[in-house]
């Protein structure tokens, strides 16, 4: 099977958002409002798509270790956002948040299913995957960091993947997880000491 | 040993870790930003961290879904879902 993964920001199934609909000027919350109306629905799938399939998409192939697995649940998650989207309320959190943590229990029902491995013990198999679609030039720091990671208590990792890969604040991490805040801010100091230890026993650091 | 200043203790302030992270609100920040220019408990923290997020970019999001996927939310979307 082709597995080139590196499209262009933008490739085919993206790059309608700014087509003269407007929806890019658009907020998160707005997106979703006018996707619990119906109204555009192609157009404003198209733009959250834009905007969060990447690092739902990352965030998802760590959990499950295998990249069709990942696409598959990336499909339900977004599919969940919609079904969802006309009980979306703004004050409870944003779409963000949302939509990891619909990513977050589309993974847990997928790790249920197959019955695989127990939730968190993925990690060595989804960087393999990783590996297999990566851009290899640009990708032998960024391997040795994942790698690092991947040896990381699942819990403290979980808190760097949404930092970094769902640009999520402390609040939104908080949500997501459905954790204190200062039970983030414990797992985020102790995910970088950590994370510091195993780059400085490979040699990244000094 | 030494007296440590007033703003000091002996455990670091673990909101080191967000503000390494850049997480947290203005505000917040603001204040472990002064907090680390008097604690040398802190300020030893912040320095061996503040390499890691450059470090942590190399590996973000560089991995996309094949188009397919896309479409198939698209279409799945615009299924009405099955009777309850």
């Amino acid at each position: 099977m082709h597995l080139t993964a590196l499209e262009p920001i933008g490739h085919p199934v993206v790059a309608a958002g700014a087509n003269g609909t407007g929806v890019g000027a658009l907020d998160d919350a707005d997106l979703l409002a006018a996707a619990a109306d119906g109204t555009q629905v192609e157009a404003v799938f198209r733009e959250l798509y834009r905007r969060y399939h990447r690092p739902l998409f990352t965030f998802l192939l760590r959990r499950l270790g295998d990249r069709a697995a990942a696409e598959e649940a990336l499909q339900e998650t977004f599919v969940r956002l919609w079904r969802a989207a006309a009980d979306y309320d703004p004050a409870r959190g944003a779409v963000a948040a949302l939509l990891f943590t619909i990513g977050r229990n589309v993974a847990t029902d997928a790790q249920r299913r197959t019955a695989r491995r127990p939730v968190g013990d993925s990690s060595s198999v989804a960087w393999d995957a990783l590996a297999a679609v990566a851009d290899e030039d640009r990708m032998e720091v960024g391997l040795t960091v994942a790698a690092a990671m991947s040896r990381l208590p699942a819990p403290h990792r979980e808190v760097l993947d949404l930092a970094y890969w769902g640009d999520l604040s402390q609040t939104q991490i908080a949500d997501v997880l459905r954790i204190p805040l200062g039970t983030v801010k414990s797992r985020a100091f102790l995910a970088l000491k950590g994370l510091r230890s195993e780059l400085v026993a490979v040699g990244l650091m000094v | 040993m030494h007296v440590l200043p007033d703003e000091s203790h002996v455990l670091p302030d673990e909101s080191i870790g967000v503000f390494v992270l850049g997480l947290e609100p203005p505000a917040e920040r603001a204040r472990l930003r002064a907090h680390l220019d008097g604690c040398p408990v802190c300020r030893a923290e912040w320095t061996a961290l503040r390499d890691l997020p450059p470090l942590l970019a190399s590996m973000a999001a560089h991995w996309t879904p094949r188009p397919m996927t896309g479409e198939a939310a698209l279409a799945a979307i615009r299924t009405p879902p099955p009777p309850a």
